[in-house]
């Protein structure tokens, strides 16, 4: 049998250690780019314009989202 | 009343980037060993498809987006291209939850196996269909000057007069096809599965950035 998921062909049995490695390294990604990314929108913010600012805080929201996307698919609910 | 209309598009543009991307999750935890009930997923996506399916079928029915001087094909084409498809998806996301919950009820009750492919393929196979649609809603929006916002539009309006914005949203109605089209045959390929896994998260990741923007603007827009 495959060890393929039917649905998105990635490994379906990560194994622990490798999802938890993956999962805290995602999650500290996740904070650098909230952390970084609220600074740079308070400068963009503050020398350019609040149009620029908010473009750039939508990135930073949508990346962090995703960073966080692929933590949870990769951990899976596992305990 | 803002002068293009009743814009609660917003937030269907952010149902439509979660979505994908809780999709992606939900793949890999439908699929995970000795899981626990699929049921709130199901009941989540549920909910969503809901979400697009009222408003999607207030759009596609009423057309409530007007046209905006000034600005090409803005914003009454709109009720097409965000209506109809949140319309099509959206009762598809409602039924294949019910379908997944019943599923999951009936086969656990009799003690067989439940496979989740089984159940959402052919939902799937109708989402293909729709994912064709979206190809053409890409192809003719840039060809007949979609996506072209006002310039006194916040955020957005940075970018007008660049076409940046209509390939910007070309690519995030291309991507959701490609996901669509390609997810059917996931189960059978472990490249196309893959390509229908990053398609997913490219168009979620599109969708919920301009959906970001667009709660920004369209406050800013609304002169009322």
């Amino acid at each position: 049998m495959s060890n393929w998921n039917p649905f998105d062909g990635f490994p379906s049995d990560v194994g622990d250690q490798d999802a938890a490695r993956w999962g805290a390294g995602l999650a500290k990604l996740a904070l650098v780019v909230v952390v970084l990314g609220l600074v740079v929108t308070a400068v963009a913010w503050a020398v350019f314009s609040a149009e620029l600012g908010a473009g750039i805080l939508s990135g930073v929201f949508a990346g962090t989202a995703g960073a966080l996307v692929i933590r949870q698919a990769i951990l899976a609910e596992r305990e | 009343m803002p002068a293009q209309g009743v814009t609660y598009n917003t937030t269907m543009a952010l149902v439509a980037g979660a979505v994908p991307l809780l999709l992606l999750v939900f793949a890999r935890v439908a699929q995970r060993p000795g899981r626990a009930t699929i049921e709130g997923w199901a009941w989540m996506f549920g909910a969503l498809g809901l979400y697009l399916f009222i408003t999607g079928t207030h759009m596609t029915l009423t057309w409530p987006l007007q046209h905006v001087d000034g600005a090409s094909h803005c914003c009454a084409v709109d009720n097409i291209t965000f209506g109809e498809p949140a319309m099509y998806f959206g009762v598809l996301l409602l039924f294949g939850a019910f379908a997944l919950v019943r599923a999951e009820r009936a086969l656990l009750d009799r003690g067989i196996p439940f496979d989740v492919v089984a159940v959402v393929r052919p939902f799937l196979y109708a989402g293909a269909f729709g994912g064709l649609g979206l190809f053409m809603i890409a192809v003719s929006g840039l060809q007949f000057g979609m996506w072209r916002p006002p310039p006194d539009e916040p955020i957005a309006g940075m970018l007008a007069g660049t076409g940046l914005e209509p390939i910007y949203i070309a690519f995030a109605y291309g991507f959701t096809g490609l996901a669509a089209v390609t997810a059917p045959f996931a189960p059978e390929g472990r490249v196309v599965a893959r390509i229908a896994a990053v398609s997913l998260f490219v168009a979620g990741m599109l969708w919920l950035f301009v959906a970001l923007t667009v709660f920004y603007g369209h406050i800013g827009f609304t002169d009322v």
